[in-house]
Parts: structure tokens; C-alpha cells; sequence
């Protein structure tokens, strides 16, 4: 009796360690574990919340967007992506401004780069192939 | 005596100035249309002693009549008053000539403005890793000085992490901004805080360094000023040494000229010259240095029309704009605007007195009087000015004395504020030229906004300088051998943040990063192994033969490439391959993907020039440009996004209008997975492999490679972190061999430079997958005990062989329980 228990044991322990099977890190994408300041870091879940930078070159942008400036929207579009390389949300942006444009074939190589970034989020890419159709 | 006749009778075709003031025009209209009429009536005066000749001959053929005396003497006055007439004909032309000349030069003077290029402007915002020491540099560079609490315009003060700035106003291409007192933080090397007057800022930046301009043939700059910018004690200073009456004559002073006549005499040389400055500009405007008393004339008789047509006040401005000031190198500096910031670093409204009137006294001589070679000179011409200033009551006696006591300190010529970029110059010329004509680049005073990141451009400037120094300590009969060239990009948007041609950063010549076409080397690997990871056949874990390896090449000539250490390593996981660099695997690799997949290789990653498929492809017996091997880089470094190098983020007008500007493009060439797992093999070559010196320096994950050439004529690394790709090249110009290899001569630039500018470990992979692969090389299933690589997880299939290990192992357990039993 004793040996089964023993041996339960060691078949538990056993199947534990077993199942640790050797699996790259995953970048958790949650807001709350994204550092605030990381330059670099995904940060286009909240689209910009978490960079007060990025969200100010935004209103700006927006602010450029309604008055049908698209030069001066992409120009500040442009500056925040060069504060946020890899913010999948710019990129939509300035496709979405090359599109008003008439810059189709821009906006989908910008597209085809937000998707790169926009891995985890398929809220996102579901946006993103939307405008992709346009 | 007939001179005022002739003058009268030749008003019409004539300007009023001679009627104005006829007791200052006689003189110099006398003496030149004497000059004038001598020389006509000589020129004239051959026809007309023939054809006064003919009638005589012909009356001579009959019976000769004497000759009467009157007839001649009315003759000879006839002539004289024909040839007056003609001389003033001729002089009334030629001013006509002149104030046409005099209209088309001034008329609405468009300045030939050379265009102004600026670096990036540094942004500040609240999380930004910045150091105190690129912060301190950069305002430095930007002509800011340091005074406690920063209360003048373009002024900051340090103290401890507390930084205070006023910063200028700018025309920034997204429009211009005002002045705003800054208040930044900045701890561990991060901005923790950022306000200004008003409370918390979200986003500002220091105006942009100016890293050169784009000038027309004769090299002029200046900086425009209107009248109204120009200082009062400069406008009344530079009268008062210059030209005292200029508001009183009308473009020449013949008491000015008397004057300087009998100071001349006096002196017993040319001490003082009676020109007004109308004349001056004259001077300058139009005519070359031709000094002759034809020339003299001309001068003064252009001045007087200027002063005709334009404005005391007009005509002192376009003084104050062209006046020649001093030379920086290739620079002509004209201009009292420019002359300001080249001699003090400051806008010409933030002069103070007594470096008011040392420009003031330059104007009679800029070499001469050059504070900078001729101190002494300079100081007392200075001390001059300042006493006329004082005689003059511009300033008072008090100030006067103070100014007189404050030393003639200038801002270094030498200072990055002054000095040019010329490497990253051309380029940005050559890419502006495809939107922009030359001509409009050189005239119209465009703004220039481009990538170019100063304080990286300044790391990767001395890390060279510093390294090509050592290397030539250690081999002296290599002195003045050895070059180099660098190209450093952002590594998502393609940037180009430092540009280097030469090791003489800041001289014009040869531009080696986009002109030298060097052999590449083992930088032609990556695109090998690509190949081959793209295949489907090989991963990190497969088993590759570096044993000697004959290639039959293009002309049936046979090759045999070695090892750099001339040993053959049996067989070795690919992995080792790429980070130890072996030839011989790498070849025959290479043979067995095919030339044609690595030729298509090359292609999809942006090389644009055609590579014939020859086997000596595979160990980069091509040609590339430093520029070219960024590029091709830039793709892996980008995770697959083929994108052109830029330098221009933007160009406006001279009055801040936005001509264009410029937004990231490219195309998603490759599955980021797969340069992921390229990129594995390059983190290999940094960490353990012959770009190790790098993995250890840094202790963070880093790609890179590095290349050696045939012969070791080229010396290259290639490297990336997180945020920025670096090239590096050495060699020399003449293409002999060299004693390095790419990890001894170019790894440490690539490494001094990024420790400067600092390195963002490269983010895990996200898209890999690990697994074991067995001692040949062949993929092991799940749980299984063997060499861990990363792999797409799509190549993880089922045919994944099941472990025996795993089993050995349960046998093992299991006789370990029967034992329990």
C-alpha cells in the first residue's frame, strides 16, 4: 500500500515536470503589465493613452484630419511614429489618410506594417483588413 | 566752355541727378565725359578729318583756291562741338546702360538665398531615455549659453537633475512655435518631468542644429534681416564709421572723398577711403575687384543711380544683408544677420554693445580685422568704433567704458552650431534633387528638415577618429592608409540618423558611404542562410559539411575557398556556421540551395543591382556601397519591411510655408517570423560567434555580422539593436590588403559609437517556437531531450521523429521502480 502511494507520488511529480514543456516567453498584452514610459514598447492597445506624447501628436492630428489638411495630418502622424515605431495605430492612421489621398497603394503597404505589430490584438486586425478591402 | 551747353542740349536723353545738384555732379560728369570725349574725338576724329579731307581733294582737282584761315578755325570748332556731342551721346548710353543694370540687379532683390538644412530637433517628453550628457551637448550645439535661472532667450542652467531652458522661437515645418521656458527632469537617464510656465507638457522641442546649406557657385551665405531687426546701435554704429553723411548726399560724398584725399596725403598712403556705403554696396553688388579709375567711376556714377531709384532706407538694408563679414571655410559669410550667429553664436537682436561695434569694424576688412587670427587688431579697431559710438552719442561714456573692458570673446568657428555635415549634406542634396530643382535649392532660401540625429552623427564621428588612431598606433606604416565610412539608420522607419565618408568628418570630398563600392564580404552570408531557413530544407539544428569544398565557377575555372583559419571543422549545426563565418560550409551550402534562390534572395531584400549567379556570390564577391549593405540590413533589422534610406522629413519655404513633407513607405516583404528566425542566427554571431566582443561589451541581445573581404581589403560590421542599424566600413582607398578583419577594426567603432548613443536590448521573438533536434541534426518530437533551436512553428510537423532518448530515459525510471517492487 505504501509503495502505491509512493509510487502515485512520483508518477504526480513525474507528470509535472514533464508537461513543463520548454516554450518561449509570450509577451503578455494587457495593459496593466505594459510599462507606462518603454519607448519601443507596445503601447497601441490603448492607442496612445498610455503616451501622452503620442496623444497629444493625435488630437493633433485629428484636429488636422477634420479640416481636411492630410499633409499635415501624416506630417504629425509621422512624428509620433518616430516616438512609437511599432504602434500599430499610427500606421492605421496614416493609411487611412494616404487613402483620402488617393494613395491606395500606400495605404496597404502601411496596412501590411500595422498588421505586423498588431499580432496579438484581432480587434485591430479586423479593423485593419476592413480598411485593407477599401 | 562748351561743356555746359552740351550738357543742356543732352538733358533729354539723361536722369534728373545732373540737374539736382550740379555743383557735386560737375566734377565727376565733367571729368568723365572729358575722359569720354578724348577718347571719342580721337576715335571720331579720323572719318572726319577725311571726310573734311574729300572735299578739299575733290575742289583740289581744279584750280587749287587758298585755303581760308576762318574756314578752319570754324572747321576744327565744328568738329570740337561734334565730337562733344558725340561723347555725351555715348556717355548718355552708357548710363542708360548703368541704371538699367542698377534697376535689374535691385528690383525686388531676391537675395540668391542658399537653402538652410537642419538636423532632427530633439524632442523632449515625458519617459524619453535621454542623458544628461546628450542634453547638455545638444543645447550647446544649438548656441544655448549657460546662466543661472535661464532668464534670456536661448539660455539654460543645470542644476543636478533639475534643468531649466528658455527656448527660442522657431518656425518648425508643422508651424512655427513662440518662446517657452522649460523645466525638464531627468533621472536614470529618462525625462521624469517636463513642464513649462503652464503645468505639465506633454510633447515640445528644442529647435534644430542648421548642419549646413545648399549654395550657389560663388559659396555666399547670409541670413536675412529687414531693416527694422537690425539694431538701432548697429544701423547708427555703422553710419558713423562708415559714412557719416549718408543720409545727406545722394550716393557720393565729395567731402567724403576730399577728405579721405587729404587723410591719404597726410598719412602719405591709402589710409581712408572716401566711398559712401551706397558705394560699397555698389562695390559688392555687382562688380568684381577691379581697381582702376574707370572702375572708380563707374562705381560712383551706379551709386548715384541707386539712390535715384531706391530709399536711403532700402538701400541701408541691402547693405546690411550683402556687406562681406568673414569666411568659414567654404562659406563666404555676408551679412551682418549671419555674421552675428557665425561670430557669436547669437541672433543678431541678443548682441550686446561691444560686440555690436566689433562687426561694426570688420566691415573695413574682415581678414584683417579677424578677432580670431588678428585679436589684438580686432580689439582695437573694436575700441575705435566704440569711441565714434560714444563721440556720436549713441552710447554714453559709462557704457562706452564698460563695452571697452569686456574681452573680445568669440564663439569657436569650430563649434557643431558652425560647422557642416558635408557626407550627410550631398546625400540630402542628391535625394531633395529629384523633387526640387538645383537652382531652387541654391535661390530660394528654402528650409531644409532633415533626419540627421547630431549626437549619434558626433559618436560615430570620434568612435572612428579614435579607433583608426589606435590602429595605427599598433601599425605604424599604416598612417594616413586607412579610411573609413559608417551609415546608422532608425531601424522601423529607415532614418538615416549619421552618415560618415570619411574620417575627416568635416571636410567635402570623397563620400564613401554612398560612393565607395567595396567588397562585401561575409555580410553576404545572412542572405545565404535566409535562403536556406526559406527552403524549408534546413533549420539552425541541421547538420552542414565544412569540409574543403571545389566549385566549378562560370568559365569552368575551379574554386576553392577556405576557412579564415585555414582549418576544416567536419560537421557543424548550421547555427555555427553563420556565427563562426565558415567559407567552406557556407559554399557549399549555398551550391546545394541553389544561386539562383540566393540571387533571388538578395532581390526580395532590396538589393537592387543585378548579381550575376556565380559561386563567389556566396562569400559576397560583390561590390556594394556602405549605403547599399545598409539597406539590405535594414530589411532583417525591420523584421522583413523593405523601405528606401531617407534623409528628409521636410521643406518649407523661407517663410514657413510646408513644400512637402515625408512619411514612412515600404513594402512588408517577408513574414516577420521568418527574419526572426534569420535574426536568431545574428544574435548567435554577437553572442558567441566572431561579433562576440559585442555580446560582451553590452550583455544585452544584439544582432549582428561582420565581414572580412578577400584578402582583407574590407573590414565591415553590420550590427542592430533595438532601435537603430549600424554599417560599418573600413579599408583603404587604394585596396590593399590590411592586418584586420571586421571584428578587429570595424566591430569597435560600431561598438564605441553605440555605447555613446546607447543600446535597447532587440525584444524576444514572439513568433518562435523551440525544440530539440538530435545530434544529426534531425527534429525531435514533443518532450523529447536533445539541442534546443527556435523554429517557425509551422515546421514543427508531425514527422518530427519520437524520441529514443525520452524512451531510454522512462526505461530507466521504470527499472528504478522495480526496483521498489
Amino acid at each position: 500500500m505504501a509503495r502505491l502511494v509512493i509510487l502515485m507520488a512520483m508518477i504526480a511529480v513525474l507528470a509535472g515536470c514533464s508537461s513543463a514543456v520548454v516554450k518561449p516567453e509570450q509577451m503578455p498584452m494587457t495593459v496593466s503589465s505594459l510599462p507606462t514610459w518603454d519607448n519601443g514598447r507596445l503601447g497601441s492597445l490603448a492607442e496612445g493613452e498610455n503616451h501622452p506624447a503620442v496623444q497629444s501628436l493625435f488630437q493633433k492630428a485629428e484636429q488636422a484630419r477634420q479640416l481636411g489638411q492630410w499633409s499635415a495630418a501624416l506630417t504629425y502622424l509621422d512624428q509620433a511614429r518616430q516616438i512609437q515605431p511599432r504602434n500599430p495605430a499610427v500606421l492605421y492612421r496614416q493609411a487611412w489618410v494616404c487613402l483620402q489621398v488617393g494613395d491606395a497603394r500606400r495605404a496597404q503597404q502601411l496596412l501590411q506594417r500595422a498588421k505586423v505589430f498588431a499580432a496579438g490584438d484581432s480587434n485591430f486586425l479586423r479593423r485593419i483588413d476592413a480598411l485593407l478591402v477599401e | 566752355m562748351s561743356s555746359p551747353t552740351n550738357n543742356s542740349g543732352a538733358d533729354s536723353n539723361k536722369k534728373a541727378p545732373k540737374r539736382r545738384s550740379p555743383t557735386a555732379q560737375k566734377p565727376a560728369a565733367a571729368s568723365a565725359s572729358n575722359g569720354k570725349k578724348s577718347s571719342t574725338v580721337t576715335r571720331k576724329s579720323a572719318p572726319k578729318t577725311t571726310k573734311a579731307a574729300a572735299p578739299t581733294v575733290k575742289k583740289s582737282q581744279g584750280t587749287p583756291p587758298p585755303a581760308p584761315p576762318t574756314k578752319k578755325s570754324t572747321h576744327w570748332r565744328r568738329l570740337f562741338v561734334l565730337g562733344s556731342l558725340a561723347a555725351v551721346l555715348l556717355f548718355g548710353i552708357w548710363l542708360v546702360y548703368l541704371d538699367a543694370k542698377v534697376r535689374a540687379e535691385f528690383d525686388g532683390k531676391k537675395w540668391a538665398l542658399p537653402a538652410k538644412v537642419y538636423a532632427r530637433p530633439l524632442t523632449l517628453y515625458p519617459g524619453k531615455s535621454l542623458s544628461a550628457e546628450q542634453l547638455r551637448a545638444e543645447l550647446q550645439w544649438a548656441d544655448y549659453t549657460r546662466s543661472s535661472g535661464a532668464s534670456r532667450v536661448g539660455s539654460y542652467d543645470e542644476r543636478g537633475e533639475r534643468w531649466f531652458i528658455y527656448r527660442r522661437a522657431f518656425p518648425f515645418w508643422d508651424g512655427a512655435e513662440a518662446t517657452r521656458r522649460l523645466t525638464v527632469r531627468i533621472h536614470d537617464g529618462h525625462i521624469t518631468e517636463l513642464t513649462d510656465g503652464q503645468g505639465d507638457v506633454a510633447l515640445v522641442r528644442l529647435e534644430p542644429q542648421y548642419i549646413g546649406g545648399i549654395f550657389p557657385a560663388h559659396n555666399e551665405d547670409r541670413e536675412l534681416i529687414k531693416l527694422s531687426e537690425a539694431p538701432a546701435q548697429l544701423v547708427a554704429a555703422l553710419i558713423v564709421t562708415e559714412d557719416k553723411a549718408y543720409f545727406d548726399h545722394w550716393g557720393v560724398s565729395a567731402r567724403g572723398i576730399a577728405r579721405a584725399m587729404m587723410a591719404n596725403m597726410r598719412a602719405g598712403g591709402m589710409v581712408q577711403g572716401g566711398s559712401t556705403l551706397t558705394q560699397q554696396l555698389v562695390k559688392n553688388f555687382f562688380l568684381t575687384n577691379e581697381r582702376s579709375l574707370q572702375r572708380k567711376i563707374q562705381e560712383a556714377l551706379m551709386a548715384l543711380l541707386l539712390e535715384r531709384h531706391y530709399s536711403k532706407e532700402e538701400i541701408l538694408q541691402a547693405y546690411l544683408n550683402e556687406v562681406y563679414l568673414g569666411q568659414a571655410g567654404r562659406r563666404a559669410i555676408h551679412g551682418f544677420g549671419l555674421a552675428s550667429r557665425f561670430y557669436f553664436g547669437k541672433p543678431l537682436n541678443e548682441l550686446q554693445t561691444s560686440e555690436i561695434a566689433m562687426l561694426v569694424g570688420l566691415v573695413k576688412g574682415a581678414s584683417f580685422y579677424n578677432p580670431r587670427r588678428n585679436p589684438e587688431r580686432a580689439k582695437e579697431r573694436r575700441d575705435l568704433v566704440l569711441g565714434l559710438m560714444e563721440e556720436n552719442g549713441i552710447i554714453s561714456t559709462a557704457e562706452r567704458i564698460r563695452a571697452q573692458g569686456q574681452s573680445l570673446e568669440t564663439a569657436s568657428p569650430r563649434r557643431a552650431g558652425q560647422r557642416e555635415y558635408p557626407a550627410f549634406l550631398e546625400l540630402a542634396k542628391d535625394q531633395l534633387q529629384r523633387n526640387y530643382r538645383l537652382a531652387d535649392l541654391q535661390s530660394e532660401g528654402l528650409h531644409i528638415f532633415t533626419t540627421l540625429d547630431p549626437w549619434v552623427q558626433h559618436a560615430v564621428e570620434d568612435a572612428a577618429a579614435n579607433q583608426l588612431s589606435l590602429l595605427e598606433r599598433r601599425q605604424p606604416e599604416l598612417r594616413d592608409q586607412l579610411e573609413t565610412a559608417a551609415v546608422i539608420t532608425s531601424v522601423d522607419g529607415g532614418e538615416i540618423r549619421a552618415l560618415l565618408g570619411s574620417r575627416k568628418a568635416e571636410f567635402f570630398g570623397f563620400n564613401r558611404a554612398i560612393a565607395a563600392q567595396r567588397s562585401i564580404g561575409s555580410l553576404a552570408k545572412p542572405a545565404v542562410y535566409l535562403a536556406a531557413l526559406e527552403s524549408g530544407r534546413y533549420h539552425w539544428g541541421s547538420l552542414l559539411d565544412d569540409g574543403p569544398v571545389t566549385v566549378a565557377g562560370p568559365s569552368e575555372q575551379l574554386w576553392q575557398p577556405k576557412n579564415y583559419d585555414h582549418q576544416s571543422h567536419g560537421e557543424v549545426p548550421m547555427i555555427d556556421a553563420l556565427a563562426r563565418s565558415y567559407n567552406q560550409a557556407t559554399a557549399r551550402l549555398g551550391m546545394q540551395v541553389g544561386l539562383q534562390s540566393v540571387v533571388a534572395e538578395f532581390a526580395k531584400l532590396g538589393v537592387e543591382q543585378p548579381l550575376p549567379p556565380y559561386p563567389s556570390l556566396l562569400l559576397g564577391a560583390i561590390s556594394m556601397s556602405p549605403l547599399d549593405v545598409a539597406h539590405m540590413y535594414q530589411t532583417i533589422a525591420s523584421q522583413g519591411f523593405v523601405m528606401p534610406l531617407r534623409t528628409i522629413e521636410a521643406v518649407t519655404t523661407a517663410s514657413g510655408e510646408t513644400l512637402s513633407s515625408y512619411a514612412i513607405q515600404g513594402e512588408q516583404a517577408y513574414d516577420p517570423n521568418m527574419i526572426q528566425w534569420l535574426r536568431y542566427g545574428l544574435e548567435q554571431v554577437a553572442e558567441r560567434g566572431t561579433a562576440k566582443a559585442l555580446g560582451q561589451s553590452f550583455a544585452v541581445r544584439l544582432a549582428a555580422k561582420t565581414g572580412t573581404s578577400d584578402d582583407q581589403r574590407d573590414a565591415w560590421l553590420a550590427g542592430f539593436d533595438n532601435r537603430h542599424l549600424g554599417v560599418i566600413w573600413v579599408g583603404r582607398d587604394d585596396n590593399q590588403p590590411m592586418p584586420f578583419t571586421g571584428s578587429s577594426a570595424a566591430l569597435p567603432i560600431w561598438r564605441d559609437t553605440f555605447k555613446r548613443v546607447g543600446v535597447e536590448p532587440l525584444l524576444p521573438a514572439s513568433g518562435l517556437v523551440n525544440a530539440a533536434v538530435d545530434e544529426r541534426g534531425v527534429l525531435l518530437g514533443d518532450n523529447c531531450r536533445g539541442s534546443i533551436y527556435p523554429f517557425l512553428p509551422d515546421r514543427l510537423d508531425s514527422t518530427a521523429k519520437p524520441c529514443e532518448a525520452a524512451a531510454q530515459e522512462s526505461k530507466g525510471k521504470r527499472s528504478w521502480l522495480d526496483w521498489l517492487f
